[in-house]
């Protein structure tokens, strides 16, 4: 009788995940070792009995539990399972929530990132909302901080994250009905990205090469994700409508799961973790952040293997509206002696 | 003679399963006791968090999985009622309204408006004292047994009984509308 179905669905999602938390926790307490995840998993299902565990070394631990839980069937099954759809519905209703604020048109949209490749460092950047300027922190010879303000002149034609109210207009219009949602950004050039391809890998060469040339490509799995991901990195306002079918389009592309071993970003929070394995020829893994409790995007990270593995990870860890290029929100507009403006040569 | 064992005897059924067999009967429980739907999805989000976390202590030698889950419920409405905003934030470990979307949101204010009869009745019958309105909302209008009613309350069945007894007797002797304006669960257990 009138039961809110997906309210039912998402508390059972997040009481599962309460449920996983504290069994985690116990055994983490209990073991006091320093265990590999897969283990500690084990010992935290309900059933497997801890406190004989104690004082033991993680290796025979390991093996112990594996008799112990094997001898005990059924019962040491995963109480139940969340499942990814569950998940990103969940963001999907917070996403619809908003806040929905469309910065004026002079107004500079801040973003910090943490980017790690080899190293990792804080990136952050200011882009104006009419997409005419974009500005970065840069350091002088003389090691001082400055924010340098350049023109932004995007060549050809536009493309998701090239220009944020562009971009935003180009969402709002997108239909929110995620199956034709994920239709239009599938084949929609504007949502081409620099990996559309094949690879994965082609995704971090981002810039290098000239995609629009490039003859159309099927419909994959791998490249619905890849769009999808970059509309989430790269947009820096989106209307909430258009956020929540975004993840109600991410739960329909084959392949996304949950990762139930918790892992770090970039910026080395934990959270929800969504994976996704490509079936390229380096068998890239793409994983996708969420924070833990509000569910909004937090960044990614793409590991490519073979050859030349290497790993690249992206966090957004701030992101705000502020009125000068430099200036942090709440924070005050840099002193003018540190904006340093650079104009291109006047080509007429 | 059976030597009692200390350790509690653990429910051998997933907490997931609790959850599905049981979600509609708490949801009816907190509705019939509310008319925010927000306040709604929250209450039943608390139950169900303060049931996952007692889950491991539980004696299903206490009773039953839904007569324990309606005792937690009580609690949870109860100091709802006594201390609303402070207690929750206190112990809130996840907001049940940011579940809801509008489809939930329009189910949720269905279902209250279904539970309206039921709501006016326990406002109709506040002329009794707590003990006693305790078990004639448990029986009347949750629709719980006598034995199961006083495992809820933790009390005896024979205290159940004189106490249903007692608020039987106490509302047909303060009943001053016509009987006939009393609709049936209430006219039921006061015949």
């Amino acid at each position: 009788m009138n039961t809110p179905v997906g309210f039912k669905q998402r508390l059972g999602a997040e009481l599962a995940l309460l449920e996983r938390a504290r069994a985690e926790r116990a055994a983490e307490e209990t073991s006091g070792h320093d265990m590999p995840v897969a283990a500690r998993r084990v010992f935290a299902r309900p059933g497997v009995r801890r406190t004989a565990f104690v004082g033991l070394a993680a290796g025979t631990v390991a093996a112990i539990i594996v008799a112990t839980s094997g001898g005990q069937g059924a019962q040491t099954q995963p109480v139940h399972a969340m499942t990814v759809a569950q998940v990103l519905d969940a963001a999907a209703v917070n996403a619809a929530k908003g806040p929905d604020k469309e910065p004026g048109l002079h107004q500079w949209v801040y973003t910090d990132n943490v980017v790690c490749t080899d190293d990792c460092g804080h990136r952050p950047s200011w882009e104006r909302y009419d997409g005419v300027k974009r500005a970065s922190l840069s350091k002088t010879s003389g090691n001082r901080n400055v924010v340098f303000v350049t023109d932004n002149h995007p060549q050809g034609p536009g493309k998701v994250g090239d220009q944020p109210r562009e971009t935003r207009e180009v969402l709002s219009r997108l239909p929110t009905d995620p199956r034709k949602l994920l239709a239009r950004v599938s084949t929609d050039p504007f949502f081409a990205t620099p990996g559309d391809p094949r690879s994965a890998s082609m995704y971090y060469l981002g810039g290098l090469h000239n995609f629009s040339a490039d003859p159309p490509l099927a419909v994959t799995p791998e490249a619905q994700f890849t769009r999808i991901l970059n509309v989430l990195q790269t947009a820096s306002t989106i209307p909430p409508q258009i956020n929540a079918a975004l993840y109600r389009a991410l739960a329909l592309i084959p392949g996304t799961k949950l990762v139930s071993a918790p892992m770090r970003d970039a910026a080395g929070r934990s959270g929800i973790t969504i994976a996704f394995d490509f079936q390229d020829q380096f068998r890239s893994h793409g994983y996708l952040f969420l924070d833990p409790s509000t569910y909004a995007y937090r960044g990614y990270r793409l590991d490519r293997h073979g050859d030349s593995s290497f790993s690249s990870s992206f966090a957004r860890v701030a992101t705000g509206i502020v009125d000068h290029p430099g200036q942090v929100p709440g924070g005050p507009a840099p002193d003018s002696s540190s904006v340093v403006v650079v104009h291109p040569p006047k080509t007429r | 003679m059976q030597i009692p064992t200390l350790e509690p005897e653990r429910s051998r059924t997933p907490f997931g399963e609790v959850y599905e067999a049981h979600f509609d009967a708490i949801l009816g429980f907190v509705t019939r006791r509310t008319a925010d739907r927000h306040l709604a999805a929250d209450l039943t989000a608390d139950v169900f968090v303060a049931a996952l976390e007692a889950f491991e202590g539980y004696d299903f030698r206490r009773g039953t999985h839904l007569v324990w889950l309606y005792g937690i419920a009580r609690n949870t409405v109860a100091s709802h009622a006594r201390n609303a905003a402070r207690e929750r934030e206190a112990v809130a470990a996840l907001s049940g309204r940011r579940l809801l979307d509008e489809q939930d949101v329009q189910r949720f204010e269905e279902r209250i408006d279904a539970e309206r009869e039921a709501r006016d009745l326990l406002a109709r019958h506040a002329v009794l004292s707590e003990p006693l309105r305790a078990v004639i909302d448990l029986v009347a209008v949750d629709g719980l047994t006598t034995k199961e009613a006083a495992k809820v309350l933790r009390i005896s069945q024979a205290t159940a009984r004189v106490r249903l007894h007692r608020a039987r007797a106490a509302l047909r002797a303060g009943r001053t509308t016509p009987s006939g304006t009393f609709n049936t669960p209430l006219a039921e257990v006061t015949r």
